[in-house]
């Protein structure tokens, strides 16, 4: 095995089966850099996998108060608000996770971001300012945020 | 006694708002706190909290309620907070070729902040590395996150934000790579 840091990082990661990793193991045998190496990126580790809580907005609780609202009269209001996000997960995943090579094409694109669009905002009417985020078609703008 | 995350659901089901109450209670902190370390923003961590908890509540039909009630909730704050990337990205956001690999140097990670006045002393690598962790491009922190904070395998975090695995893998250890040469400076480690 040549030295290599991507393994060294799999390696610690548990990404490899008993054979890499024994490869890996005879190599720190008798690499003193790799061994050096293996104990800084271990140090990083256990860096990484340290918790860091950050402090608990004091809006929370107000804003428990919006959501369990809004869920609860949109459960009311019956399944024709609730289609949407879940009918159209797998195709809004898609323009996310896709290079260029095989992006799907701005028609799907814009179709998702319709679908989504148009739902997201309505529900989040009269709490935090979401409308910001979305370009809505200009159609849709009167039934994104009224 | 506590009642478990799925009576909790089923009552959800049924419009009790109590249970509502008491998941949101529940998972909450934990929510924020994870949308907050993808996205590093306290305002849009809350909007995607929101999002987050409003789609769960929703989708509450379309939970099988045989399945741990945790990986799902994360599943679909994941899936809010790569949507939310993805809309203020210029780019597709996760290209298998390295075209981030020029913002991802160690000036990045380490001194290159706004205003150098406002240097703080770090005085604890946990400090320091956070600082370089939130210099990272959000998507790669993302991973970070998903594979040190929630402990997820490279399979595990390809199938829950829908990144092909090779990417996962050669953005962790660029991601990786690049705050273990923080540490380096940090450390004044010799190379
Ligand atoms: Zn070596």
């Amino acid at each position: 095995m040549q030295c290599n840091q991507e393994s060294l990082q799999m390696y610690l990661d548990g990404e490899m089966d008993a054979e890499a990793r024994k490869t890996v193991e005879l190599h720190l045998g008798q690499c003193r850099s790799c061994r050096q190496e293996i104990a800084r990126l271990q140090l990083l580790w256990l860096e990484l996998g340290q918790t860091n809580e950050v402090e608990l907005p004091a809006e929370l609780p107000y804003l428990r108060q919006q959501i369990i609202h809004q869920a609860m009269r949109s459960r009311q209001d019956n399944k024709s608000s609730e289609a949407s996000y879940w009918d159209t997960q797998k195709l809004a995943w898609q323009p996310a996770i896709l290079g260029a090579s095989y992006f799907p094409g701005v028609a799907l694109l814009s179709t998702v971001s319709r679908a989504t669009g148009r739902q997201i905002p309505r529900l989040m009417s009269g709490t935090i300012a979401l409308a910001r985020r979305f370009v809505f078609p200009p159609q849709d703008k009167k039934g994104g945020n009224q | 006694m506590a009642e478990d995350d799925r009576q909790l659901v089923l009552k959800c089901r049924e419009m009790q708002e109590q249970a509502y109450q008491d998941l949101m209670r529940r998972y909450e902190g934990y929510i924020y706190r994870l949308c907050q370390s993808f996205i590093n923003n306290r305002e849009d961590a809350l909007d995607l909290t929101q999002e987050t908890f409003i789609r769960v509540f929703q989708g509450l039909e379309t939970y099988q309620l045989n399945r741990p009630f945790k990986p799902w909730l994360r599943q679909v704050a994941v899936n809010t907070c790569v949507n939310f990337l993805q809309r203020h990205s210029s780019a597709p956001l996760f290209l298998d070729q390295p075209v981030a690999d020029g913002n991802l140097t160690l000036a990045d990670t380490l001194a290159s902040r706004e205003d150098p006045a406002q240097e703080i002393e770090w005085q604890e690598t946990g400090r320091f590395l956070q600082e370089a962790i939130n210099r990272l491009p959000q998507v790669y922190r993302l991973l970070v996150v998903l594979r040190h904070q929630e402990g997820m395998s490279y399979k595990e975090i390809a199938e829950e934000t829908g990144v092909p695995l090779g990417t996962v893998k050669t953005h962790l250890f660029r991601a990786r790579a690049a705050l273990r040469k923080g540490l380096s400076t940090y450390y004044a480690w010799e190379e």
